[in-house]
This record gives C-alpha cells, sequence and structure tokens, in this order.
C-alpha cells in the first residue's frame, strides 16, 4: 500500500485520496474550514496548507520540494507515494496564524451570546492555531442577521464564507436557495429574496457552519453546548433509519444531529428527524398507570393495573375467546418480541397485528432527478415509522400470521376475539374512526372484550380500554430498528423515562412475571429490605427480595430472540451497534468487563 | 539568435492598419472593415495556415516563441501543445469532441489599453488570429470575452463577425471555404461569438474567465486540471490574449523568422522576447497614448524620445512597467528596458501588459500605494480567505499612512500582511493577490522613506538623568 | 425577536403582471444566446445584458424569470448578477455617470473631475439626483489610460476631461433619451 508521511507520521492510503483526507483517517489533525466529506473541494479556506517533499520521477525518485516549496492545500492534493508533507512547519503554522488572524478581523467576536461557541471551530483553531492577539484596528465589516428560512437563521457577520452550506443546496439537495452576494470582503450569504432554504434536509446547513453563522431558530439560546451529552440513537421517526445524535441535559432533548454513516444517512437527516422529538416532551403524555374502577378511568399503581391486567386477560380469553395483539410499528424488535411473548402465554393462538404505518406522500430523492440507487442520493421517505418491518419480522419468528393493520382492526371486530392488547407510541393521534371503531370494549355496542392500552400519549382511545399503561418514546429506551432497507440498527437510551412511564418492553416482562404468579412489582424501586437494623448495630438477618420481574434490557433479550427462534437469528449477528469512537486515553486500555 | 538590446528598427507591425507612433498618427486611425483588411493583406495568413497541417501551425507558432501578451508572458505554441488530441474518428464539435478557444479581451489591468484599439480599429485581425488558432488546436468555437465597459468595441466587433460570417471565415460557410481557398486543412465548423463580461476585473484571470462564459461568478479555479485539459464546460480549452493572437498573422504570413527578428534576446539567459508590442503610455508624460514598438525598448527612451518628455518638464519619479500588480520602478530604474527580462532585472513582478504608468517628481507615493490598494480590494473576488480579509484590511492600512494616521507597526504589518498573500507563496488560488503584494512592496521597498515621514511619532520615551 | 433581522426569506419582491422577459426578449436568448453554449447558463451574462439594457436595472421578478428560461434556481441568478458590478440589482437614474478613478485617472486630475461632476448634479458618488436623472459612481480602469481622466456616461467614453467641460458633456446627455 502506498505510504505517505504526514508531520512525521506514516499513513497509508489509497490512490486517490487528498492529503487532508489520509490525515484524518489517521487521527492526525489538519484544520480545514471549507472541507467536508460530503462536498466539492473548493480550497478556499486556505488554513489547511501545508508544505512537502515529493520523490521526483525524472530524478530516480529523490525527495524535492513539492510545487517548488510553495504552500498548498492538502484538502485538495492527491497523496503520492513516498511524499512527506508537514503543516507543522514554520511556514505552514504562520499561514495558520494568518488565516486565523484575517477570519476574525471582521468576525465579531461574540462568543458569549452565541450558540455555536463550545463547538465552534473558530474557536477550536484560535486556540489550537491562532495567534492569541489580533492586530486589527480598523473598522469591521458589518452584515445583517438575516432570516433565511422557517427553521435557520443566518449570522452574516459570523460567516467566514467556506460555502459549505451554498455547496450543499446545490449539490445535496439540487434545490440551490443559498448564494453568495456580492464579492471581495463584502461576500455575504443569503437567499433569493423570499424563496426561503425550506427543503426537507435544510436544517443540515447548520451542522455543516463550522461557525455560529447559520443557527437553529429552535435551539436559539436554549441551551450552551457544553452542558449537552450526546447518546447515539436511530431516527424514530421514519423508516430511513437515519443515525442521529440525541442531545439532552438533565433528561430533557434539546437536539437531534445527524451521526455520520455513509452506509445510510450519510452526513444529513432531515428536518423531519431533526425536530420530531416534540412528541417526547409533551404535554399530553401519559405519565401513570391507569385502570377503570366502577367504569371509569382512574390513576392507580402499577401493582393494581398489572393485577387487573393479567385477571382480566385470563377471563377474557379462552373458551374459543382468542387474544388480539397489536404491536405499533414504533416500538423496537425486542419489544415485539417480549409483547409477542407475553400475548402466546395468555393465548397461544393469540392474533398478532402490526399497527397502521402512516405514511405521507411519496419518497423524495434529493437532488431531485437522482436515481435512487445513486450512492450521493439522498432518499426522503415517506413512510413514516421506524420499525414496521421489525415488528413483522418478530411477531412473523414467534407466531402463526402477522396481519397488516387493516386486516387487524377487520379482525378483532370479530365475536370471537376476547381481549385486545394494543400498543400506540405515535407522534400524531393515531386513535382515527377506524381504530376507535375497532379497538372498543364493546364495538358497536356489541359483546364487550377486554382491552389493555399500552400508549405514550393521551388519545381519545384510553377512553376505549380497561387499563391503560402509559409507555415511553424511543429516546427513552434501548432497542433496534430495522428500517426501509432491512438494515438492524440499536440504539440506546439517551434519556430517563418519563415519571411513572415504563418502557413498552419492561411492561411485557412485568406482565409475564405477573402472569406466572410472582407478584407484580408493586414497589418497583425497592428490591432489598434490611431488617432488624438499629443504629449502631450489625444487621442480624437480610432479607434480599429478588426482582420480581427481570429489568428490561435490549442486548439480552436480543440474546434471547436469537436463542430461542432460528428466524430471529440476524439479532445476534447483524444488529448494528452505535459505533462511537472512544475517546484514546494514552496508557489507558479498554477492556472487556 | 537574435538582437540583445533594442535598436528602434521593427519592420512588422500589428497596428499596420491602425496608424500608431511613432510610425503613424493616431489622429488617422478608422474602422478596418472585410474588404479594405483583405485589400491590405488580410486573411492571406489563414488561407496559408489552412494549407498546412495544424501541427505545422502550431509548431511555426511555438518557433517564434510568442509569449503572451495578457501579462503572463507563458509561449502561446506551448501553451497550445497541451491541449489532448481530438479523439480519433472525430472531428472538432463532434459531440464529445467539443474544443474551445476562450479569447481574453477582459482588458481591465489599471495602466492598461491596447487590445481595445486592436478590436476597434482592425478587429478582422484578430478573427484571422482566432481562425488560425482554431485550425491549429481543432477548435470549434471561439468566444472573446470582452469586457462590459468595451461597448464600442464590443460592437465593432460583432460588426466585424457579420462580416466573417458573411465570407466564410466562420460558420456554415467556412467548411466550403477553407476548400476553396487551401485545398486542404480542417472540413470543421468553427464558430465565433463575442461574451460581454460585466464589470469583474478577476474575470480576466483565465480560469474565472471560463466561469464567467458559464455564468458563473467569476471565481478562479484551482488548478490542475488545467483549462487545456478541462476547460470552458470541462472540454480542453485554449485561453490567449486578444494581442497574441493578432500576431499570428505575421508568423502564418511571413513566418517565424519575420516575428522573431523583432525584439530582443534575454540577457540574463531566460526565455527571448521576441515581437513587437503595444506599449500603452499613461500619466505624467506630455504625449500619453497607445504606441507600438519591438520589446526592448528602455523606458527612459520611451518617454523621453517618443512621448515628448516628462509633462511640464519634472523629473521621473517612479513607473509601473505594466498595469499595477507588476509592481513599481523606482527613481534610479528609469532606464529599465520593457521586454519580459525586467521582472528579474528590476525586482518588480514581470512586464505585464507593457504599457508603462509614469510618475513624475510631485507624485505622493503613498497615495499611489493606497489607490492600487483600493483596487485590489474593490475587485478581490472574495474566494480565498487570505485575498478577501487581507485587501480589505490593507486599503485600511494604506488608508491610515496616506492621512498621517499610522505609526511605524502600521508600516511593518502592511509589508507583512502584502507579503503573505498571493499564489507564490501558495497562500491563494489566483494571482490577483500576488499584484496586489508586489505593488504594496515594492512601492514600500523603493519609497520606504515617504512613509516614514507620514508616520505619526513614536511614542517618546523622555531619557531622564542623561546629560 | 429584539434585533433587526433582514427577513429574506419570506420578503416580498416587487412584482408586476406583465413579465420583464416579454416576447422579444425570450426570443433573442433563445434565439440567439442559447444555442452558443454548451449549457444553458452559458446565456446567463448575455441574458442579464439585454434585460439592464431594456430596463436600465435588473429587478428580482426579472431575474426569477431568466432563472425559469435558462433552468436554473433563482439564487444562482442572481449569485452571478451580484457579481459582477455592471449589473445594477437597484433602480438607477437615467443616465450613468462613471468616472474612472484608477491609476492613471486619480495621478491625471480625476479627484477634480469627480468634484466637479458632484457639484454639477449636486448629489455624492454612489447617489442619484432627485429627477432621477443621473447617477454618479466611480469606476476602476475604464481601458483610456492615455487619455486619463475619463468618464464613461452611459455608454460613451469621455476623454481627456477637463472639471469645465463637465457641465456640457451631461447637458448633452440629458438631451440623449439613453438608458
Amino acid at each position: 500500500m502506498p505510504t505517505i508521511t504526514i508531520n512525521g507520521v506514516a499513513c497509508e492510503f489509497t490512490k486517490g485520496q487528498m492529503i487532508l483526507q489520509v490525515a484524518h483517517a489517521n487521527g492526525l489533525d489538519i484544520p480545514s474550514y471549507c472541507y467536508h466529506d460530503g462536498l466539492t473541494i473548493v480550497a478556499s479556506c486556505r488554513i489547511c496548507l501545508g508544505e512537502a517533499m515529493a520523490p521526483n520521477p525524472r530524478n530516480e525518485g529523490k525527495l524535492e520540494p513539492y510545487m517548488g516549496g510553495k504552500l498548498f492545500p492538502t484538502c485538495q492534493t492527491a497523496a503520492v507515494d513516498g511524499m512527506v508533507v508537514n503543516t507543522d512547519s514554520t511556514k505552514a503554522v504562520a499561514n495558520q496564524k494568518a488565516v486565523m488572524e484575517y477570519l476574525l478581523i471582521n468576525h465579531p467576536l461574540d462568543c458569549p451570546v452565541c450558540d455555536q461557541s463550545g463547538e465552534c471551530l473558530l474557536q477550536d483553531y484560535s486556540f489550537s492555531y491562532g495567534r492569541g492577539a489580533s492586530r486589527f484596528e480598523e473598522q469591521k465589516v458589518k452584515q445583517p442577521k438575516k432570516d433565511v428560512g422557517p427553521n435557520i437563521l443566518l449570522y452574516s457577520d459570523r460567516c467566514i464564507l467556506c460555502t459549505r452550506c451554498v455547496r450543499f443546496t446545490r449539490e445535496v439537495t439540487g434545490t440551490s436557495e443559498l448564494y453568495v452576494n456580492g464579492r471581495g470582503n463584502k461576500s455575504e450569504i443569503d437567499v433569493f429574496p423570499g424563496v426561503a432554504l425550506d427543503n426537507p434536509l435544510a436544517s443540515n446547513v447548520i451542522d455543516l457552519c463550522p461557525v455560529g453563522a447559520l443557527l437553529d431558530k429552535e435551539f436559539l439560546f436554549a441551551q450552551r453546548v457544553w452542558f449537552l451529552r450526546s447518546t447515539p440513537s436511530i431516527d424514530g421517526i421514519t423508516a430511513s433509519g437515519d443515525n442521529i445524535w440525541i442531545e439532552h441535559n438533565e433528561g430533557k432533548v434539546y437536539r437531534v444531529k445527524p451521526r455520520e454513516n455513509l452506509a445510510i444517512n450519510k452526513w444529513w437527516i432531515t428536518d423531519e428527524v431533526r425536530y420530531g422529538w416534540k412528541h417526547v416532551h409533551a404535554e399530553h403524555r401519559l405519565r401513570s398507570p391507569m385502570r377503570r374502577k366502577h367504569g371509569a378511568l382512574i390513576e392507580d399503581d402499577y401493582k393494581r393495573a398489572y393485577e387487573d391486567t393479567i385477571a382480566g386477560l385470563k377471563k377474557a380469553v379462552g373458551g374459543g375467546k382468542r387474544l388480539a395483539l397489536l404491536v405499533s410499528p414504533n416500538l423496537t424488535c425486542e419489544e415485539a418480541y417480549a409483547l409477542g411473548t407475553l400475548a402466546k402465554l395468555i393465548d397461544p393462538q393469540a392474533v398478532f397485528g402490526v399497527g397502521p404505518v402512516p405514511f405521507v406522500g411519496e419518497d423524495q430523492t434529493f437532488p431531485p432527478g437522482a436515481a435512487a440507487d445513486d450512492a450521493k442520493a439522498f432518499t426522503v421517505r415517506a413512510e413514516k415509522a421506524p420499525n414496521a418491518r421489525g415488528v413483522q419480522r418478530v411477531l412473523g419468528a414467534i407466531g402463526q400470521m402477522v396481519l397488516d393493520a387493516d386486516a387487524f382492526l377487520a379482525r378483532v371486530k370479530e365475536p370471537d376475539i376476547g381481549a385486545i392488547v394494543a400498543t400506540g407510541n405515535y407522534r400524531e393521534d393515531w386513535a382515527t374512526a377506524e381504530v376507535l371503531g375497532a379497538i372498543d370494549r364493546a364495538p358497536g355496542g356489541g359483546e364487550s372484550r377486554f382491552v389493555v392500552l399500552l400508549d405514550t400519549h393521551g388519545t381519545p382511545l384510553i377512553d376505549h380500554a380497561d387499563v391503560v399503561i402509559p409507555g415511553a418514546t424511543w429516546t427513552e429506551k434501548a432497542g433496534t430498528f430495522e428500517n426501509a432497507e432491512k438494515v438492524l440498527q440499536a440504539f440506546e437510551q439517551a434519556i430517563p423515562v418519563i415519571e411513572l412511564a415504563k418502557t413498552e418492553g419492561q411492561i411485557a416482562l412485568d406482565l409475564i412475571a405477573e402472569f406466572h404468579g410472582t407478584p407484580g412489582l408493586a414497589d418497583h424501586r425497592a428490591s432489598v429490605v434490611i431488617v432488624d437494623e438499629q443504629p449502631g448495630q450489625v444487621p442480624q438477618a437480610v432479607e434480599v427480595v429478588a426482582p420480581r420481574s427481570r429489568l428490561f434490557n435490549a442486548a439480552d433479550i436480543r440474546t434471547e430472540m436469537a436463542d430461542r427462534y432460528p428466524g430471529l437469528s440476524a439479532f445476534a449477528t447483524d444488529v448494528v451497534l452505535p459505533s462511537v469512537d472512544a475517546e484514546k486515553v494514552e496508557g489507558v486500555e479498554m477492556v472487556e468487563l | 539568435m537574435g538582437k540583445t538590446a533594442y535598436d528602434g528598427t521593427p519592420r512588422h507591425l500589428l497596428c499596420k492598419r491602425i496608424p500608431t507612433p511613432p510610425f503613424g498618427d493616431w489622429n488617422d486611425r478608422h474602422y478596418v472593415d472585410y474588404d479594405e483588411y483583405v485589400a491590405t493583406g488580410g486573411y492571406v495568413a489563414l488561407r496559408k495556415s489552412l494549407a498546412q497541417s495544424p501541427d505545422a501551425v502550431t509548431q511555426e507558432v511555438k518557433k517564434a516563441v510568442v509569449r503572451g501578451r495578457g501579462g503572463a508572458g507563458f509561449p502561446a505554441g506551448v501553451k497550445w501543445t497541451f491541449l489532448p488530441p481530438v479523439p480519433e474518428g472525430k472531428a472538432p464539435g463532434d459531440p464529445g469532441a467539443e474544443r474551445y478557444l476562450a479569447v481574453n479581451a477582459d482588458e481591465s489591468e489599471p495602466g492598461t489599453f491596447k487590445d481595445r484599439l486592436l478590436m476597434e480599429f482592425d478587429p478582422h485581425q484578430l478573427l484571422e488570429g482566432i481562425a488560425i488558432c482554431c485550425h491549429a488546436c481543432g477548435l470549434n468555437k471561439a468566444y472573446i470575452f470582452i469586457r462590459g465597459e468595451y461597448y464600442l468595441q464590443a460592437e465593432r466587433l460583432e460588426r466585424a463577425l457579420a462580416e466573417a460570417y458573411e465570407k466564410g471565415i466562420f460558420g456554415e460557410k467556412c467548411v466550403q471555404n477553407s476548400d476553396a481557398n487551401s485545398g486542404g486543412g480542417p472540413r470543421f465548423r468553427v464558430d465565433c461569438y463575442v461574451h460581454r463580461g460585466a464589470g469583474a476585473y478577476i474575470c480576466g484571470e483565465e480560469t474565472a474567465l471560463l466561469e464567467a462564459i458559464e455564468g458563473k461568478r467569476g471565481y478562479p479555479r484551482i488548478k490542475p486540471p488545467f483549462p487545456a485539459v478541462e476547460g470552458l464546460f470541462g472540454r480542453p480549452t485554449v485561453i490567449n490574449n486578444v494581442e497574441t493572437l493578432c500576431h499570428l498573422t505575421l508568423i502564418m504570413d511571413e513566418g517565424a523568422e519575420a516575428f522573431m527578428a523583432q525584439g530582443v534576446e534575454s540577457t540574463i539567459g531566460g526565455p527571448p522576447s521576441y515581437g513587437t508590442k503595444l506599449m500603452g503610455m499613461s500619466g505624467h508624460v506630455e504625449r500619453p497614448g497607445c504606441y507600438e514598438f519591438e520589446l526592448g525598448i528602455p523606458l527612459r527612451l520611451f518617454v523621453e524620445e517618443h512621448c515628448g518628455g516628462m509633462r511640464n518638464g519634472k523629473a521621473f519619479k517612479a513607473a509601473i512597467p505594466g498595469g499595477v500588480s507588476m509592481g513599481i520602478l523606482g527613481t534610479d530604474q528609469y532606464d529599465a528596458e520593457l521586454d519580459f527580462d525586467i521582472g528579474r532585472k528590476y525586482d518588480v513582478l514581470g512586464l505585464g501588459t507593457a504599457c508603462p504608468t509614469v510618475f513624475d517628481e510631485d507624485t505622493d507615493m503613498v497615495a499611489v500605494a493606497r489607490n492600487i490598494s483600493r483596487f485590489y480590494k474593490h475587485e478581490s473576488c472574495g474566494q480565498c480567505t487570505p485575498c478577501r480579509e487581507g485587501s480589505g484590511w490593507l486599503y485600511q492600512l494604506l488608508c491610515r499612512l496616506t492621512d498621517g494616521d499610522a505609526r511605524a507597526k502600521d508600516l511593518d504589518l502592511t509589508l507583512e500582511l502584502a507579503e503573505s498573500m498571493g499564489s507564490m507563496p501558495g497562500t491563494t488560488i489566483c494571482g490577483l493577490a500576488d499584484g496586489n503584494n508586489f505593488a504594496m512592496r515594492t512601492i514600500i521597498q523603493k519609497f520606504r522613506s515617504e512613509f516614514e515621514a507620514k508616520l505619526k511619532p513614536a511614542f517618546v520615551t523622555a531619557t531622564v538623568g542623561a546629560s | 425577536m429584539p434585533w433587526i433581522t433582514k427577513d429574506s426569506g419570506t420578503i416580498n419582491i416587487d412584482r408586476r403582471d406583465e413579465p420583464y422577459l416579454n416576447d422579444t426578449l425570450v426570443a433573442e436568448i433563445r434565439d440567439k444566446y442559447l444555442p452558443r453554449y454548451e449549457r444553458k447558463a452559458g446565456a446567463l451574462l448575455p441574458a442579464l445584458h439585454l434585460v439592464q439594457h431594456q430596463y436600465g436595472w435588473i429587478p428580482h421578478q426579472a431575474m426569477v424569470e431568466i432563472a425559469k428560461l435558462l433552468d436554473m434556481a433563482p439564487a444562482d441568478v442572481i449569485d452571478t448578477a451580484s457579481f459582477y458590478e455592471e449589473y445594477w440589482l437597484k433602480p438607477k437614474g437615467k443616465h450613468v455617470v462613471a468616472v474612472c478613478r484608477s491609476i492613471a485617472c486619480e495621478f491625471c486630475g480625476q479627484p477634480e473631475l469627480t468634484d466637479a461632476v458632484r457639484e454639477h448634479l449636486g448629489v455624492d458618488v454612489g447617489e442619484t439626483t432627485d429627477d432621477n436623472e443621473f447617477t454618479i459612481i466611480e469606476l476602476e480602469c475604464l481601458g483610456s489610460c492615455g487619455t486619463a481622466p475619463v468618464m464613461l456616461v452611459d455608454h460613451d467614453l469621455y476623454e481627456n476631461v477637463k472639471p469645465e467641460q463637465v457641465a456640457e458633456i451631461l447637458t448633452k446627455a440629458k438631451a440623449a433619451n439613453a438608458h
């Protein structure tokens, strides 16, 4: 393999790679603003410049100053075998300092009130490559703030004209909303008057912007970025399976950002995914179990809710009466498994169905006109649920037949259905007339059935249920989604489950425990009781109350699924785990615990 | 081997139909139409070219070492040889074999006015040069990129083009015409269009010019790929200056030797400076205007003999050899010879367009620097950080220096900023900032005392107890 | 929001019912210029020139129309148009007086010439007279350094201009009905 030496480190590369790319692939830092893996190279910010010695084939391959010893852009120069590049030479460092000084002369330096503070390349590079003080004593060019789109504000005077955003709208979305106005140091980014930056991928320019020029209106002044913690997750809104970071603090989600995955979403996410998490903190989230008492739904504890559920299901099923289980396409594969297992326990012939899968319009490919299989194209899915395929796959493996939502809703109207367990977890009200007409304690005033509803948000459907147990959104749980391309991707829990709600997977495990007669998790927090304890005394007896139910652990469930059902072996082998580069600390080894 | 020094005896004038001093009176100038052009020996060179193979024409031009007249001085014939061959089995212009000529008529370098004459009065000479070049290089379309402010010149070109199309130099008829006149040569259609710029100096940079023809903002492109390989619309493209193309008529009519008999050899071991050159003299001389001389004429001779000396009998102080980008010749460099050696011999960027701007003893050199830096601030395209931000900063510094509101550190900073930008240190994509760099650096170095005289005094340090 | 923000994305551009690209202009762009270029965008500079020649400036609506004709986004059109200073993206006076301020002109009497123009018209550089007749601008080199100072009034170049000739030149320009 050809090798290039960058700042003293020998790096292997493949032909055609640019020097900067080789450096980044090898963990070497070369500063850059205008360069982005997903965009064409313009080599205009000029901070990545380096010097090199390259072998001269016309002089027996002897090393000679490359480009006559001039500085050259490493982002735009292909690596050559045997080349020795330095971006830490005196000349290169002087240029870095000069570029930093230039970029800051017309920059307002308003970091204290800038959202980008803490994740700003101007700050980072000022620290690593800057000169510390400015010699600029003249007037700064002042530019306005601009409202360029429904989600985006442009602080023009913070802009460094890297043109990443302009190239994004030209090359990735093909919509060309952004442009450079004017020239020289009066150049500014803008949109054509009245043509807003408003396409399904628009807000990616916020992440692309290396400085605080393009900002998210949603996130504006909402939180300092250094308070945020990031959890790798998967798009829980659409069927694309976009890889995301959920950024949160104190149990509250503040923003969602794309996580690079070249096989799925590349560097981008749709605005729908970016802003689609508002329901997580919605007012009408269900926060406590409810059961029906004297005909009215009342909030109660889990003990009674679980007792009611199992007793009700046992009573309603059998003697020719069936249980019907509707698993929402918003639930994880592991949850589908736990719920399916529960259902089969109660009724081995339980009817399985996948909840309604919302579709909005048709798949949209960007740039417009690109073939859907174009490696550079980005497809926005019309299917607005993350896991219809996963739920189908899991239920199909453990049950006989899985009905789609329409068939399921028709089926449950038949008189042999004695009980229904339905799961919701939809962003929007899913209780359509069809759903309300089918999932009911006594549809059409007919024979009464027992209805259990696991849902995240209050809808008219709760009035149709005997027991309502509050579920958790995907941000509050770990699990696996199968996207439209049939890729299984696992994700982690970002924030704690809201108030008394539980993940649907945990609810299923609790109900299984309840079914087996292990007392339900009356007080799900208490697991150890210490008796006979007086101050200063050694405890004489310790009674450990074993957890009456397993704690739901997505990884364990996946192993179990694969072990029990050959059709689910993919969950042991094919699940893509979020790979997060652990920070390497010298002298510290990571070991498997 | 040609002459080593200017002797003032050119025989072959580019301006033979455009009365130009010292061999004519510019009051006698008039538009030369097709008939007059042909009657005075026009389109003979094209016929002679078409009778030869494209390769033979290229070799003749290469032999003549006709160095680019647009400022860079790169030999045109050599440039042509960078073109990839026309794909086998295809003629230029066939789908997939489009090949272009971009004529650089964006004459915008302050101090420069020469191409305008060639286009205004004798446009057929340019069109003939274009046709020769298209034949030699296998190019099927030529775009004359003319600066937007040259309204009259663009009109004259359109008029001449209409005549040329009519007479079968270009367009549909050109295929038959090449047969009728030559019995050989290309059998492909060549088209030629005027493409007007719109007020952007940077479009004179060859790749920015291509962007402008493509309808984009004039951001210079990163090289490589070079235009010869991937130029206009991604096709092989030749870019030549107007004056360079005009010289082809002489070379193809009378041969490379006729061209080489004029001008001078290099005295410092560099490539030669053959041929005559249009030289537009401006500034503080008695008779400014566009002249034609052999390359190698000393500036002093040009001013004193031909321009009637310095205006009002003042003394010579400084001169810009050919456009503000070139830097400045100091008071002691009055004898500088105007040829392609000038850059290395006199610490300027180069000959540029060989259109000198001369300043007399009363000129404020700090104000000269300020004027030039304003030009660069105004014309920087804004693509590369150092030039975009640096040119604005430099101008503000120069304003303070001119106004006497600067200290010594500001002067040092001015020099430092100037020296760090440009394609020569490698910090910018194109050479625009190099021009800024050279202008600032050479003016400050050659006239430093003038700058220092305008500085505010350094903070006074009292010396206590000294006796 | 507590600061002044330019409503770039929501602003309403001035519109009129009649298109700026009338049939004649469309025909000229389509039949004369489009065939010259391998890609449609090549005709952008000529199209902008035509509109400016016709209307004296290039309104936003015209850019939208050009964009449509050339299969481009309006932003691509204004990206190019705003780069070139010859294009007027805002209305200007009927006549433009452009004084060259480059090196030869500045040192051969341009400051006095600019002053004379300003004085004669009573407005500053960059401004338009109240009667909307004249806009004064300063330009970089007009390529006529041998006859400095020079100024361009509409399409006519005036050479070796003395401050005292300004009145006559401008009166003549006003009489002519050019843009």
